[in-house]
């Protein structure tokens, strides 16, 4: 039996508590992660834990996959999801969160993962995935996370927006600049998918002009 | 406040001040412009961040068109994608809006600001505030 590890980490130009709020909004995966998630189901959720299965494809050996994942916080700095595939093998994920200032973060995944076979051979290719994989949810989840933490600065309230947007006033010079982003989890659903109903990418393709 | 702090609040004001006068890109009527018509293509819709605010402009049936580009959901993009059957589906969390009112097709409470806007000298003008007095 061979352990496999691969860690990957990035910098983000948001607080860590806009990270914790983007791992706990499950919704988004078949909407910003629409090209690798196809559907989404929330079995159970409360305070800062959940089980959810996911439905996706790997990249590199582009493998249709889906795993029953059990998520929580062991500490405001580290979470930790670990994922059980329908081919039996266990995902254990550690996702380490540090302050690099008010508006800064670093975010470092480990990746561990027992499977038979010698190690040497199984390795590299694990590496190759994960970090791919790591790589391009990142390159999807980094400008969400930097443009939910403008518009929380903006002021923006959840399920109501920007009211100086929405009432055509003039933004107030400094409003919201110093407000501190909550971790409130769970994060709300929209009211209107029922619980354990799931969520299905709505199209395969899209023309995306881009943020 | 020491004096090299309020020399540089003076010399911030007074580069604001330059700033607005050498910009013609504010009407009287409270019109900004923001963008050339071209801007509109290859896609026929943009959007833009102008002063805080996130706009969506876009053609449909021949008319210009803005709308606000922040999901009230939870703050996404609502034009990433290009619109489709005169809907835009926000990045995100696929929240559907009708393009030609705003109206959210997938939570009947949200619903996107719509923008005055007109087209002049080749460009794009909107009206970012509308209620100044309040």
């Amino acid at each position: 039996m061979a352990t496999l590890i691969a860690k990957c980490s990035m910098e983000m130009d948001c607080p860590k508590e806009v990270v914790v709020w983007n791992y706990y909004d499950h919704e988004h995966v078949v909407g910003t992660h629409y090209k690798y998630y196809s559907e989404f189901r929330i079995l159970a959720e409360r305070d800062d834990w959940c089980l959810v299965e996911r439905f996706y494809k790997l990249p590199i050996i582009n493998l249709r996959a889906s795993s029953l994942g059990f998520m929580y916080m062991e500490s405001p700095h580290l979470i930790r999801s670990i994922q059980h595939g329908k081919l039996g093998l266990v995902l254990d994920q550690e996702i380490q969160l540090d302050d690099l200032g008010p508006d800064r973060c670093r975010v470092t995944c480990t990746y561990r993962m027992d499977l038979p076979g010698p190690k040497r051979l199984l390795q590299p290719l694990f590496e190759r995935v994960i970090t791919r994989w790591f790589h391009d949810t990142w390159v999807e989840d980094a400008p969400m996370r930097v443009r939910r933490w403008k518009v929380w600065k903006l002021g923006f309230r959840d399920f109501r927006g920007l009211d100086y947007v929405n009432q055509k006033t003039a933004k107030t010079a400094g409003a919201g600049e110093h407000r501190p982003h909550p971790v409130r989890l769970p994060v709300p659903k929209t009211p209107e998918s029922l619980p354990g109903s799931g969520y299905k990418r709505p199209f395969d393709e899209s023309v995306e002009v881009g943020y | 406040m020491s004096k090299r702090a309020s020399l540089a609040v003076v010399a911030a004001e007074a580069q604001e001040a330059r700033a607005a006068e050498a910009t013609p890109d504010r009407s009287p009527s409270g019109f900004q412009r923001i963008a050339s018509l071209s801007e509109l293509e290859p896609y026929g819709q943009f959007s833009k961040w102008v002063d805080d605010y996130d706009i969506l402009v876009f053609r449909q049936d021949g008319q210009i068109k803005a709308l606000s580009n922040i999901c009230p959901h939870f703050g996404g993009p609502v034009g990433y994608h290009q619109m489709k059957e005169g809907v835009f589906t926000c990045l995100w969390h696929n929240y559907r809006f009708e393009a030609s009112t705003g109206r959210c097709l997938t939570n009947d409470h949200l619903c996107l600001r719509s923008y005055k806007i007109k087209v002049e000298d080749g460009g794009i003008w909107v009206q970012l505030v509308e209620n100044p007095g309040t």
